[in-house]
């Protein structure tokens, strides 16, 4: 162990998924037994941070201003799908069930996590459902008692006073789980089975 | 559900023992504080993967140990034939493996080994306090339906971000926000424990007929703080004590502060029964436990009796005996075998400084 690496292992392990031993696996391995496999690294994230961005209308990831779902004109602008995460959202994608467009939160209500409304993506979704004459709001967050919660308060402060028609997608996941958890055919048909919501 | 061998390592004061009971009845017998408690224990966390002792999985672990207590069970089960189970416990965290294999929901496991817990401490289920007596509840109605226990934890989880917005007195929208899933889940919670409480004290009446000599009327009641089995109950009434839950900062009434007594000629026998009447009534309630659950599940709890038949009379004794359905196993300790119990088939352990000997007859 030497000063560096052990810097390089520090700074690992802050990243999410990373324990102490795959901070210095990883660590070892670009630095020691495949150096050569560090610079096309450091040149690809170096480039990605350049040109990736949140996307200014759904906050999906972008390299220009508006990601390639919100470019795309076969896109039904007057459906907009709810998502917690982006990672939700390229679940869905892959299910291919859903052909409107999204709205990415980055989190979920929880006074107990610090995270209040103000901490959500929610700013531009009221411009959005006004300009776009959005019919229907399909509410995909996690069925836990943060993502309920979520629900609920977006409904009364947002989609209730802008009169679209709100959707739950059928859970029939896991208790507690997200869209991430769920396989292709299980969220084609909990986005087939969405109900009214309330 | 029967116990055929169980082997413990850095368990409490238990370095590595091996005790094949082979799915007879057992008697652990030796001083107090010899080990006695501690393996009665470790057999009653196949039930629900918790101690009815602490809640602190460090106290499990063995003090001068290696920071991590294993123990695995073989067991006969009435669904699931021959099987193996493996807990292990560490500061802030436990594992299990099914046969081997590690299982990732622990609801999965929960309540699918049933075992009922007799001890003198359960006279607190009658004389302590309300919490004592939720505990017991909720460990019994979510050993038979893993419903409850999801409808609980959303419930706690739901009053924990309410009680937050209280304290910080967060924007009326955000904590609005959370109620609509605590009402779904506190009534709920009700629904079920008010029918587990119907009957579990039918249960406990012919439980408790077999002990005594006159028809007393024994009776379980369930106590709900509010008394509403439907959501917006519980919203209508979180809007009328608002005031009082923003001095408070915390939800005052929900079924986190729900009660049951227990009654013998209609009155509650906490204050009116005898020592004995009282004695008699817990040995009923865990009875009734072992039998509602025999009846939910189709299987059959192991009894685990600690240090408890000594202490009953004869006519106690025998209506424990009566109560208990037929083939179930028990195992049970004492500082001595009582007299009454020699005669039975039982296979006896001698215990000393953690190290369990089988006797040899
Ligand atoms: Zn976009």
């Amino acid at each position: 162990m030497t000063p560096s690496f052990e810097k390089v292992q520090q700074l690992l392990k802050r990243l999410p998924g990373l324990g102490y031993r795959s901070a210095e696996r990883v660590a070892m391995h670009l630095l020691i037994e495949r150096p050569q496999d560090l610079k096309p690294l450091l040149e690809a994230l170096e480039d990605a941070s350049q040109h990736l961005q949140r996307c200014v209308e759904c906050g999906n990831m972008a390299e220009e201003e508006l990601c390639h779902i919100c470019q795309n004109p076969q896109r039904d602008a007057r459906v907009i799908c709810l998502v917690e995460h982006v990672p939700d959202l390229m679940a869905i994608e892959r299910s291919s069930a859903f052909r409107g467009r999204y709205h990415v939160l980055f989190g979920k209500l929880s006074p107990l996590h610090q995270v209040g409304p103000e901490d959500l993506n929610l700013q531009t979704l009221p411009q959005r459902l006004e300009r776009d004459q959005v019919e229907e709001v399909v509410l995909a967050l996690s069925n836990d008692v943060e993502g309920e919660a979520t629900c609920h308060y977006i409904q009364e402060a947002i989609l209730d006073p802008a009169g679209v028609t709100v959707t739950r997608i059928g859970f029939g996941l896991p208790s507690g789980g997200g869209v991430t958890m769920a396989d292709s055919s299980t969220l084609r048909s909990a986005l087939e089975s969405r109900r009214s919501y309330q | 559900m029967r116990f055929l061998e169980v082997r413990l390592s850095d368990y409490r004061n238990i370095q590595l023992q091996a005790v094949a009971v082979e799915g007879q009845d057992a008697f652990v017998v030796g001083p107090n504080g010899q080990g006695k408690t501690n393996l009665l224990e470790a057999l009653s966390l196949v039930t629900a993967l918790r101690s009815f002792r602490t809640s602190q999985n460090r106290t499990l672990v063995r003090w001068s140990g290696g920071g991590e207590a294993r123990l695995f069970f073989r067991l006969e089960h009435e669904n699931l034939g021959p099987t193996e189970l493996e807990l292990a416990f560490k500061h802030g965290s436990k594992q299990v493996w099914l046969d081997g294999e590690k299982v990732k929901r622990l609801g999965e496991v929960l309540g699918r080994f049933p075992t009922v817990p007799f001890s003198s401490q359960d006279i607190q289920l009658l004389r302590g306090a309300p919490q004592a007596r939720r505990q017991f509840l909720d460990l019994a109605i979510a050993a038979v339906d893993a419903t409850y226990l999801e409808h609980l934890r959303r419930f706690h989880q739901a009053l924990k971000e309410r009680n937050r917005c209280l304290k910080e007195r967060q924007a009326e929208a955000v904590r609005t926000a959370f109620e609509p899933t605590l009402a779904e889940h506190a009534a709920a919670v009700v629904r079920l424990r008010k029918q587990a409480m119907q009957q579990l004290s039918q249960h406990l009446a012919e439980a408790y007929q077999t002990i005594a000599t006159e028809d007393e009327a024994p009776e379980l009641r369930y106590l709900p703080n509010v008394d509403a089995e439907d959501p917006y109950s519980f919203l209508q009434l979180w809007k009328e004590h608002l005031e009082r839950d923003r001095v408070m900062e915390s939800t005052q009434r929900g079924p986190h502060r729900d009660d049951f007594s227990l009654r013998l000629f209609d009155r509650r026998a906490r204050e009116y029964g005898s020592e004995g009447q009282q004695r008699g009534l817990v040995l009923s309630l865990r009875l009734a436990q072992a039998r509602w659950f025999q009846e939910r599940t189709g299987v059959q709890p192991v009894i685990l009796a600690d240090d408890i038949l000594g202490e009953l009379d004869p006519k106690r004794r025998a209506g424990f005996w009566q109560a208990l359905m037929p083939h179930t196993q028990v195992i049970a300790s004492g500082t001595e075998l009582p007299r009454a119990e020699q005669s039975r088939p039982w296979k006896i352990w001698q215990v000393a400084g953690g190290v369990f000997e089988p006797q040899i007859s």
